[in-house]
């Protein structure tokens, strides 16, 4: 077997669907360049296969057909089995010259990590449809990644195959190659292009099987899904570790395009939006329905498998308002955004006698539209929390148009930020934590919710306790566009409950505190996010600090 | 009393320090993490900020600052002599 390159191992990869007539011209002019061949026949009812028969090529057939997405897909796979390190892909019908091929391996050995296109000249004797696909898709790709790409439909490319063959893909037909040039992109790979010549033929004469309507649709549809899957923080699975830069681009474009309707027509658009898109990930992507099951399983008892469906829809789909509604706010400020909070009042009162004041907050509705409300206490928050790179593209951190003033201090920083945190409360500070999921190294305590054991973070009671300052649960939830319900829920820290140790008070602090949630989460059952999973079975419980035994 | 044999003492005090005395914690040994013989854990950490404040009317826990006052008593004791009021 010879090698294309001198550092890389290249196949020829040609994905044939009954394209008996040209494919042994296509063969018979890569045979001469002497590297090896996959031929990925997918599902073909003409004769084909036995055209096939007289090539020395490797062959993977589909029983029937799955796509050229898919094919292209599965030769990736078989490459990386076999330590190729790029496969060229052209195709069978004819258009594209194997005499092109060299041009695009000198482009692999320039830039063995690029993802290289062979861009098509066009000049007359071009079909229509396929003009406006390629301008349909380039459009597409410039949303999604940010890339201008010159022709981002032509099948004739170069893959790197170790980096490609990791990431996840949505689409099996011709979307997959718009799809991949975004995923690339994302993955922080270059796209490069050669010139290639094209050949179109006579419509009686040739065999393409993209159909213009459908295929464009279907590409659209893979765009609409990418660049939502942006806006929804569920687990990462396309991006392999280390790869941020270009691929935060591509989310910040995405939700540049979010922010834009939002912007324009209002939230209601962009909910209308979410149907589709929630319906797809519960109905295809097991991931996010066992992200929210844990929490779904406890919230409505006694439902499982296809009747767990219907609910994780609905908690996805309030969700994805809740992030729609905190754009908004970004976007539009305050303007527009209704509150309702009849505790405000009694808030105010006990900040305005200048003690520490410990907020618990939690994943529940719009916390950060919620946390931003409390501009009228007029004093700084100090934000325990970890900037998110997902929140932090959605614009989630962005406190500054809303009035009250942040200070984030990282739970990564030293100690996970207590010292700093112990001495804005001595100082008479606001000082806001999570109450559900707790940080790196700070201890975690058992405590039931929802009638099953979950561990929660002691550590804004032994503030509280410590520092001498009052507590208060500050929980929300989104009851409209832009309507949010804030309910804050007051301890006073006594001399009297100071008497009883640190460890009964933080106990029944926490008692209260999951108590509280627990009954949010009964009024507003779709309106709690921690999708990080925070029950445990009692022997992953971590041994007690010794601050917190009692 | 010197200021790191009160510090200890104050250590052992406040934190509830069990089998523990002045004379077993290390002038340069780390107070927090794996590597300390104390083992204080960062929740000790608050405790800590609200004694010497209470103390010695001393701020700590600026992030550029709290990791350098926090290292050791040495680091300590020098950093409370440093920033105590009048001093």
């Amino acid at each position: 077997m010879k090698d294309g390159t001198a550092g890389e191992r290249v196949l020829i990869v040609v994905p044939v669907f009954n394209n008996e007539s040209s494919v042994s011209g296509v063969l018979a002019g890569v045979a001469a360049l002497g590297l090896p061949v996959l031929v990925v026949d997918d599902g073909s009812t003409d004769g084909s296969p036995a055209a096939l028969d007289a090539f020395p090529v490797h062959r993977i057939r589909f029983p029937e057909n799955r796509g050229k997405g898919l094919a292209i897909r599965r030769a990736l796979s078989w490459a990386e089995e076999r330590g190729f390190s790029h496969i060229i892909t052209l195709d069978a019908d004819g258009q594209h010259s194997p005499g092109d091929i060299p041009r695009l391996l000198d482009k692999i050995r320039e830039a063995p990590e690029a993802v290289i296109i062979g861009k098509r000249d066009f000049g007359r004797g071009v079909p229509g449809g396929s003009r406006f696909g390629r301008r349909w898709s380039n459009l597409w790709i410039r949303i999604a990644s940010g890339v201008s790409t010159p022709d981002s439909q032509s099948g004739f490319r170069a893959y790197p195959v170790r980096p490609l063959s990791r990431l996840k893909y949505l689409g099996s037909r011709y979307e997959f190659e718009v799809e991949v040039l975004v995923r690339a992109v994302w993955a922080g790979l270059p796209l490069e292009w050669v010139d290639v010549s094209v050949r179109y033929f006579p419509p009686a004469e040739r065999v393409s099987h993209f159909r213009p309507l459908k295929d464009n649709a279907r590409i659209s549809w893979i765009y609409t899904l990418l660049v939502l899957r942006r806006m929804i923080p569920f687990r990462r699975r396309s991006a392999p570790p280390g790869s941020s830069p270009s691929d935060s681009y591509g989310n910040r474009a995405g939700h540049a395009v979010f922010r834009w309707v939002i912007g324009k027509l209002g939230v209601r658009p962009a909910y209308g939006v979410l149907v589709p898109v929630i319906a797809y990930y519960v109905l295809f992507r097991p991931s996010a329905v066992r992200a929210a099951a844990p929490y779904l399983r406890r919230r409505f008892p006694g439902r499982g498998g296809l009747r767990m469906l219907w609910p994780a829809y609905r908690h996805y789909f309030a969700f994805g308002q809740c992030l729609i509604d905190q754009a908004a706010t970004n976007i539009l400020g305050r303007e527009g955004l209704r509150i309702d909070f009849p505790d405000a009042d009694a808030l105010r009162e006990l900040s305005e006698e200048g003690r520490g004041l410990v907020l618990v907050v939690s994943h529940v509705g719009v916390w950060h539209s919620a946390l931003s409300t409390l501009d009228y206490l007029k004093r700084p928050v100090y934000l325990n929390w970890r900037r998110e790179r997902h929140s932090q593209s959605m614009g989630l951190t962005d406190f500054r148009k809303t009035g009250v003033e942040v200070r984030v201090i990282s739970p990564d920083g030293f100690l996970g930020g207590i010292p700093e945190l112990s001495l804005a409360l001595t100082h008479g500070r606001i000082v806001a934590v999570m109450g559900d999921r707790g940080h790196g190294s700070s201890a975690v305590r058992s405590e039931v919710f929802l009638g099953a054991p979950a561990g929660f973070p002691i550590l804004p009671y032994h503030l509280a306790f410590s520092t001498n300052s009052d507590l208060v649960v500050f929980l929300t939830a989104r009851t409209g566009p832009r309507r949010i319900f804030l309910r804050a829920a007051v301890w006073r820290m006594t001399e009297a409950q100071r008497e009883l140790g640190k460890d009964r008070v933080c106990r029944e602090l926490l008692r209260w505190y999951v108590g509280e949630l627990e009954r949010h989460v009964r009024d507003h059952p779709f309106m709690w996010y921690n999708f990080h999973g925070i029950w445990m079975r009692e022997e992953d419980i971590p041994r007690q600090g010794r601050g917190v035994e009692s | 009393m010197d200021l790191k044999s009160e510090l200890k003492e104050l250590i052992i005090r406040e934190l509830k320090l069990k089998n523990v005395v002045a004379e077993d914690i290390e002038d340069q040994g780390p107070l927090f993490g794996s590597e300390s013989k104390l083992g204080l854990d960062s929740l000790d950490a608050v405790e800590l900020v609200v004694v010497v404040q209470k103390k010695f009317g001393v701020d700590i826990g600026d992030r550029n600052t709290a990791n350098v006052a926090f290292a050791s008593i040495d680091a300590l004791a020098d950093y409370i002599t440093k920033n105590r009021p009048g001093s």
